[in-house]
């Protein structure tokens, strides 16, 4: 039997002997509130237009393709150039079991979970084993050699064309409602996902994070073991990565890996978490959202977009607080705040 | 039909491997002397090539003042936007860094394209003997043993400036330790820009020696880059020694691949050797970043 | 300002302009709407653009569709899914558009034909896939006539097609024009190639055996990665094999170079013939510094007049919208006023079901002969109807120009050997 008490500012519940709190302060809990509820009242204003909801929709997947990364990052105390592989395993994981075998969606997922969980486990010793900037060639060049893959097996992941006519996510019965649910459970998925990384960030585990992302060998001789951290730290996101990769086959319901495979997918996440700020798990929705909607309100200059893109980031990156991106000029650092060092060349 | 094949991989192993020494040779030297892993190299080889073309076209420039004044363009592209505007600035935020890089490279080749699509038909006329000629059984064009020998020369005079030369000599003791080479007077932000201009030389010459041969297209730098990162990584990042043997290493790869199996999987097999060589041996062929 | 503050700024700022982007996207009721999404960093979507905007401008001149005006409304997909998925929706579910052209790579249309089917129960609509000559959009409409009736294929050849009418056409334009018994064949490693690598079931063998059934012997077959830069040890291996001609089943891979590689190869005296691509475009004279003497193309980039349509299309194309006639400006254009007249047949656009019907009946003078649609698959009428000519590369004073060679009552030129043509 869970007992809750109401204190001033914070919820006690105990269970049989354990006790957990949650801070109900309301200047910590906020502005969070307000963001997530903008998030969910946004649909009301564009439901008409679903090209909006689409690309908010992808900035909620961007963003949760984010998150893990910044905790994988620092977890691992190595930068990871290929994210994107995951992204690429879940998805044909999930679309070709949809399509060949007929599994629902949510078999798919778990075969997802597994796929992406075995995978990174087993390529999980590159992170102790490759010292310095060798993990991130490493990271960078796996996604590289998976897309040639797509092409060389092309009679199974069909080369360029990719895998089309997954089955929905769910169906509503109409259009709009569908792609108006589509939104929330992305939003949900990355909310979700905030909250993690946010918990992990908050706890011990987030000190444990802490001391291995600024210096492995004292974390060793305080007890923390490395290696077991780095690990959980490699197969987690990657894991959170392949659900968001199982998400997009069964909503936009085709995954072609030039889509999502080369190095221009890479530079978008990484640029997401640089202009949202650095490794912060907030930053990763100012990013993304930042990105998605830059992209489309310069579309309209036709052609020459494709040189102001690139222009207005580098301006965004340069002029930005260094290092704490869009999120820094939102959020006073505290000078408890851990602020984490990306060392990609760390040994 | 099998001693032909042999000689032909023998000979493309070694064109190849020369040609593919000759795009890294800078990407290795800025990693060994910067310490910085130039994710914008690419960008050298669309200005190369386009900005010779501007020249050419804009200007009415013939082709060898066209190249001068694009060699000033390249150095001072390199030192002012890359050196002083990415590398000095955020050096200490290496993601910072090679995000900026990633962005210019973007940028320029963007550019290139909206202002020289395809369709604008940009070639780069420095073919020096049309024609081929046989060695042996195996047939090979004159140019393409040109650009060989161009990047068997260009590094033979970068060996020889860091063996033998006062200025390489230094560029050497800074790739192993900066803070003795400080120590020991050497004036390390100077020797930073000669050795950001020297890196551009190679990948230039590389363009104008292969436009003959290679595509010269808005997209060009991607994939001279990604040969650029594969041979570094394979030889060693920032080792000339290591790029040295891994350019030929590929190019042997890309040859027997290509005459014993199918072309198709040359890019293929390189990906997964670079690989498996970076598990297996850490630090690639030559590990420890030092230039020599 | 602090931080917090401007945090709120900006927030504010980015709702007004969203409050203000969806404000302007009023619905019109009177034009008719046709959609166009394209890869506009690409100098194919620019080209298949210009020729969908000139078709429209045209067309409007001349009293528009049963008296209604038509309006273009572009979009840029970047040649990403996502994009194009978020394009597609926005094209047809806000802007109600009739028709969506999908002028890029064929992957682009089969995601759009994806979104396609599960909107067109509420928004009827048409699509068009004019670039691009995978199989993939009219196997959908085989495979499922009812979800994906609304789609159509425009392309020069379809690969089926090829394999059943170009493969026997090559094979005589190999035989009798130059002298060919062996034949050495390349592919681009894409799904495309694919019906030509491993053949079509129960519709034809690969490639490599119509050549066979032609009186033509294989004597080498290899694939290319679309990333590849070395083609020399092909071009000597082909030479080595004492091949008589070579077919290179390409569109995407890296041409300037796979062109200037063969000329500077053993095999710079045997015929190339290139598919489609680059090659085939007039610019490639000076992309390979006159290296392409000699290569055969399918090109459609001519100046003959297939039909009384064709010299004003490429003229016009490049006076007055500053582009090329490249691949998939003439499917576009052709396809437009394939649509125009299956539209007037139809009574109008406002019954999707009744202009499929019609679309699947029309033929219509068009640039490169008739278009019109397969009435079961929905992929363009094939050669004879809708005619890309063999040419080849020839010199015209200091220039190259393109000549065509087959089929004969288009040739304006002699088919002459690389080796005839350098002398």
């Amino acid at each position: 039997m869970v007992k809750f008490e109401l204190k001033r500012d914070r919820i006690i519940a105990r269970w049989r002997d354990r006790k957990y709190e949650y801070i109900i302060e309301p200047r910590y809990w906020r502005n969070p509130w307000i963001g997530v509820l903008l998030l969910v009242l946004l649909p009301l204003a564009i439901f008409r237009y679903p090209a909006f909801l689409t690309m908010f929709t992808t900035a909620n997947l961007l963003a949760a393709i984010t998150i893990p990364l910044g905790l994988q990052l620092v977890g691992t105390a190595r930068v990871n150039f290929g994210p994107q592989l995951y992204l690429g395993i879940g998805g044909y994981t999930a679309a070709l079991l949809n399509l060949h075998l007929g599994w629902h969606p949510f078999l798919t997922l778990v075969a997802t979970i597994l796929t992406c969980a075995a995978i990174a486990l087993i390529l999980s010793p590159i992170t102790w084993i490759a010292k310095g900037l060798y993990f991130s060639l490493i990271t960078l060049i796996l996604p590289l050699a998976f897309l040639d893959l797509t092409f060389i097996y092309g009679d199974l992941f069909r080369g360029e064309v990719g895998l089309v006519g997954m089955s929905p996510l769910l169906d509503l019965g109409r259009v709009t409602w569908n792609y108006v649910s589509y939104y929330y459970l992305s939003l949900a998925m990355m909310l979700l996902y905030l909250l993690v990384a946010d918990k992990i960030g908050r706890s011990r585990y987030g000190v444990t994070l802490a001391a291995i992302n600024e210096d492995e060998d004292v974390a060793r001789m305080m007890g923390v073991n490395v290696s077991r951290n780095k690990v959980f730290y490699y197969v987690f996101p990657s894991v959170l990565t392949g659900i968001v990769g199982w998400f997009i086959v069964h909503t936009f319901r085709t995954f072609a890996g030039v889509t999502y495979l080369p190095l221009d997918y890479m530079l978008k996440i990484l640029i997401i978490i640089l202009i949202g700020g650095r490794a912060y798990s907030y930053g990763a929705v100012w990013g993304a959202y930042f990105v998605a909607i830059l992209e489309d309100v310069i579309r309209p200059l036709g052609p020459v977009n494709y040189v102001v893109f690139p222009l207005v980031l580098i301006a965004a990156i340069v002029f930005l607080p260094r290092g704490e991106g869009l999120f820094g000029l939102y959020h006073k650092r505290h000078h408890r705040d851990y602020f984490p060092q990306l060392k990609v060349r760390r040994n | 039909m099998l001693a032909y094949k042999l000689q032909s991989v023998l000979v493309y192993a070694f064109v190849w491997g020369s040609i593919y020494l000759l795009i890294s040779l800078g990407f290795s030297l800025i990693c060994g002397v910067l310490r910085i892993f130039h994710l914008g190299y690419g960008v050298t080889f669309v200005l190369a090539a386009y900005g010779t073309w501007a020249l050419m076209h804009e200007l009415h420039l013939g082709l060898w003042p066209a190249i001068g004044l694009m060699f000033v363009m390249q150095i001072a592209f390199a030192l002012l936007v890359f050196y002083k505007g990415i590398f000095q600035r955020y050096l200490e935020q290496e993601e910072i860094l090679l995000t900026l890089s990633m962005l210019v490279f973007l940028a320029v080749t963007h550019l290139a394209n909206y202002s020289y699509p395809v369709t604008a038909g940009v070639s780069i006329p420095t073919t020096i003997i049309d024609g081929t000629f046989k060695i042996g059984k195996v047939r090979l064009s004159y140019q393409m043993l040109f650009a060989a020998l161009t990047g068997i020369g260009v590094t033979l005079v970068f060996v020889w400036m860091f063996l033998k030369t006062r200025v390489g000599l230094i560029i050497r003791a800074m790739s192993q330790d900066i803070q003795a080479s400080r120590l020991m007077g050497a004036d390390v932000s100077k020797m930073y820009f000669l050795a950001m201009a020297l890196s551009v030389i190679p990948p230039t010459i590389c363009v104008l020696m292969i436009a003959p041969f290679w595509s010269v297209d808005p997209l060009m730098g991607a994939p001279l880059l990604t040969t650029a990162m594969l041979v570094s990584i394979l030889g060693g990042l920032g080792n000339l020694k290591g790029s040295i043997v891994a350019s030929y290493l590929i190019g042997f790869i890309h040859a027997s691949i290509s005459f014993f199996y199918v072309s198709r999987f040359m890019g293929f097999a390189a990906l997964v050797i670079t690989l498996l060589v970076m598990i297996f041996k850490r630090g690639g062929l030559y590990p420890g970043e030092t230039i020599w | 300002m602090n931080r917090k503050k401007s945090g709120v700024v900006v927030s504010v700022v980015l709702f007004f302009v969203l409050a203000c982007s969806t404000g302007a996207m009023a619905q019109a009721n009177a034009p008719i709407k046709i959609g166009f999404m394209g890869n506009l960093s690409a100098a194919f979507s620019l080209s298949a653009k210009g020729a969908a905007q000139m078709a429209v401008d045209e067309m409007n001149s001349a009293g528009g569709i049963a008296g209604r005006p038509l309006e273009l409304i572009v979009e840029d997909t970047k040649g990403e899914i996502p994009k194009a998925v978020e394009l597609y929706k926005k094209l047809v579910m806000t802007d109600k558009v009739t028709a969506v052209v999908i002028g890029e790579k064929v992957e682009m249309a089969v995601a759009g034909m994806e979104i396609g089917a599960e909107l067109f129960k509420e928004f009827p609509h048409i699509m068009f896939s004019t670039i691009g000559s995978g199989d993939v959009i009219w196997h959908h409409v085989r495979d499922n006539y009812e979800k994906y009736k609304f789609g159509f294929q425009t392309y020069y050849s379809v690969s089926t097609n090829y394999l059943n009418i170009w493969g026997p056409l090559n094979a005589q334009v190999f035989k009798e024009l130059a002298g060919a018994k062996n034949v050495a064949l390349v592919y681009e490693d894409m799904e495309w190639t694919k019906p030509l690598r491993k053949g079509l079931k129960d519709v034809s063998p690969p490639l490599k055996e119509v050549y066979a059934q032609n009186g033509l012997k294989v004597v080498y077959e290899t694939t290319l990665s679309t990333d590849q830069k070395m083609f020399t040890s092909v071009f000597e291996e082909i030479a080595a094999m004492e091949a008589d001609v070579i077919d290179a089943t390409v569109g995407y891979i890296d041409e300037g170079a796979l062109i200037k590689q063969w000329e500077q190869s053993s095999a710079r005296d045997l015929p190339l013939y290139i598919w489609g691509g680059l090659a085939g475009m007039p610019p490639a004279w000076k992309v390979t510094e006159g290296k392409c003497l000699g290569v055969l193309v399918g090109s459609s980039m001519i100046r003959v007049p297939i039909t009384e349509k064709t010299i004003p299309f490429m003229d016009n194309l490049v006076g007055k919208y500053k582009v090329g006639p490249i691949f998939g400006s003439h499917t576009t254009y052709d396809t437009l006023y394939g649509f125009k007249k299956a539209a007037e047949n139809a009574g109008g656009v406002d019954n999707i079901e009744g202009l499929i019907k019609s679309l699947e009946n029309v033929e219509e003078v068009a640039v490169l002969g008739t278009i019109g649609w397969n009435a079961k698959l929905h992929y363009n009428l094939p050669y004879p109807k809708y005619v890309t000519p063999i040419v080849q590369w020839q010199k015209e004073g200091d220039q190259g120009a393109m000549k065509v060679i087959f089929p004969a009552e288009y040739a304006n030129a002699k088919y002459m050997s690389p080796a005839e043509l350098r002398k």
